[in-house]
């Protein structure tokens, strides 16, 4: 090895540094966006087929162009057959936001979290009773919020309804999009529920928290509110079920029943 | 889905990656920004997309004597494709200041360990990775073109005009003298 080859292998041993701070939460970030982007490219794909494998039919069955008896014609243009899209594709209740499974959020919890957390029905509000929880969205300015977020879990195979109570409705709502970097949002922005949808029943899916939680969907949900301290929520499984009150912890303080 | 950072509450759900990550990440941020030629940013990136990617595999990574190896694999093949979709890029000019003669021995070598590593960065992308490899991270020839898919011989071109360029670029071997040089770089 010569002198300058040395001096190159010293330079580049001289240029270590620290990792950047905040790598972890970084390649969470980006390994939650990979499961997004997936999740969804293969709804489409299956939306896709679903749609397409009628029309591909149809034109088989009716052959070249004026031979068929079904042959499209200006007069009688091809109608896409919306019932070949898979009849199970959740749908959000009114006024609510979807959150399936295919936007649920990896991560595990500790040992003792069905302790510290709120149970309604199907739906776990996790950690909502514990005062470590993170704070509550906060008041900027006149009717300008930060956003916070809430984990809820809904299990496998079930499908619930969450909405804030009918008394704080107008002061509570779930965001469909948001960052917790200080960006100011209003209660406009937000809907009043959720319509949570389990992954389907049976192994452990994409990052179900299988090891203290088995079963459960989780979702990393983001709401504004500007109320303090205790928020009543309502659960229900069904449109026509009775609603499951509970209170869940927005802000420092003791709550959770 | 939402996009807000979640609470310190959820935690990862292997705890075998975040050690491996705590543990290599500061060698292999250091070989990223060696392979980005120093962009800090860019670097990050690779090495975050690198994790990330070894992280879906990570079951099947820890069965491997060297999970590090593989995430290296990962880091040089996703520079591999940051240069292919850069490759179209123009050079600019870049005006490198070389050590003062006048300073003390201390001094002259950490200027001229930043003159070469500017230097390094003005290669060829695929130059640098070659030298890279074969001085940061001590692999053979036979390695290094396993590394980066291509021929030994590639290899001992590639590292042969690298040093090269780079001896020219600084001044020669044994120049360590002042001055201001024009060499190039690309847009990274």
């Amino acid at each position: 090895m010569t002198d300058f080859e040395r001096r190159l292998r010293a330079a580049m041993a001289a240029a270590a540094e620290p990792p950047p701070a905040g790598l972890l939460d970084g390649i969470r970030r980006r390994h939650r966006r990979h499961v997004r982007r997936v999740g969804a490219a293969c709804v489409a794909a299956v939306a896709a087929v679903g749609i397409a494998a009628p029309l591909v039919t149809r034109g088989m069955l009716a052959g070249p162009a004026g031979t068929g008896p079904a042959a499209p014609t200006a007069s009688s243009p091809a109608v896409i057959i919306p019932s070949a899209v898979p009849t199970s594709t959740p749908t959000a209740a009114p006024g609510t936001v979807l959150r399936d499974c295919q936007s649920n959020n990896d991560g595990t919890l500790g040992s003792n979290w069905k302790a510290a957390s709120v149970h309604a029905g199907p739906v776990w509000f996790i950690y909502a009773r514990s005062k470590s929880n993170p704070p509550s969205s906060q008041r900027l300015t006149v009717g300008k919020l930060t956003a916070s977020a809430m984990v809820i879990a809904v299990s496998n195979a079930h499908t619930a309804v969450v909405t804030a109570g009918p008394a704080v409705r107008g002061r509570f709502r779930f965001l469909a999009n948001f960052n917790s970097d200080g960006n100011p949002y209003t209660l406009a922005e937000g809907a009043p529920g959720l319509t949570l949808v389990g992954c389907p029943a049976g192994p452990a899916g994409i990052h179900i928290p299988e090891s203290y939680a088995p079963g459960l969907t989780m979702f990393w949900e983001g709401y504004v509110t500007d109320l303090r301290g205790c928020v009543p929520l309502e659960v229900r499984t069904s449109p026509a079920s009775r609603p499951i009150r509970v209170t869940v912890l927005a802000a420092n303080g003791g709550c959770g029943s | 889905m939402s996009e807000g950072e979640p609470p310190e509450i959820i935690g990862w759900d292997d705890a075998s990656f975040e050690e491996f990550v705590a543990g290599s990440s500061a060698r292999l941020f250091t070989m990223a920004r060696l392979l980005t030629g120093g962009h800090r940013a860019e670097a990050e990136d690779l090495l975050q997309g690198a994790f990330e990617r070894a992280y879906r595999r990570w079951g099947r990574i820890t069965r491997r004597a060297d999970p590090e190896r593989y995430v290296r694999q990962i880091l040089v093949n996703a520079s591999v494709d940051r240069w292919r979709r850069l490759r179209r890029h123009p050079e600019a000019p870049l005006v490198v200041t070389g050590a003062d003669p006048g300073t003390a021995d201390t001094a002259a070598a950490v200027a001229d360990r930043d003159l070469l590593l500017r230097g390094l960065a003005a290669l060829p992308p695929r130059q640098r990775a070659v030298l890279v490899l074969r001085y940061f991270e001590d692999l053979s020839e036979a390695q290094t073109a396993t590394m980066l898919g291509c021929s030994v011989g590639t290899v001992k071109s590639q590292t042969a005009h690298g040093l090269a360029r780079l001896r020219d670029f600084t001044g020669g071997a044994g120049d360590r003298d002042a001055g201001t040089r024009k060499g190039t770089v690309h847009h990274d």
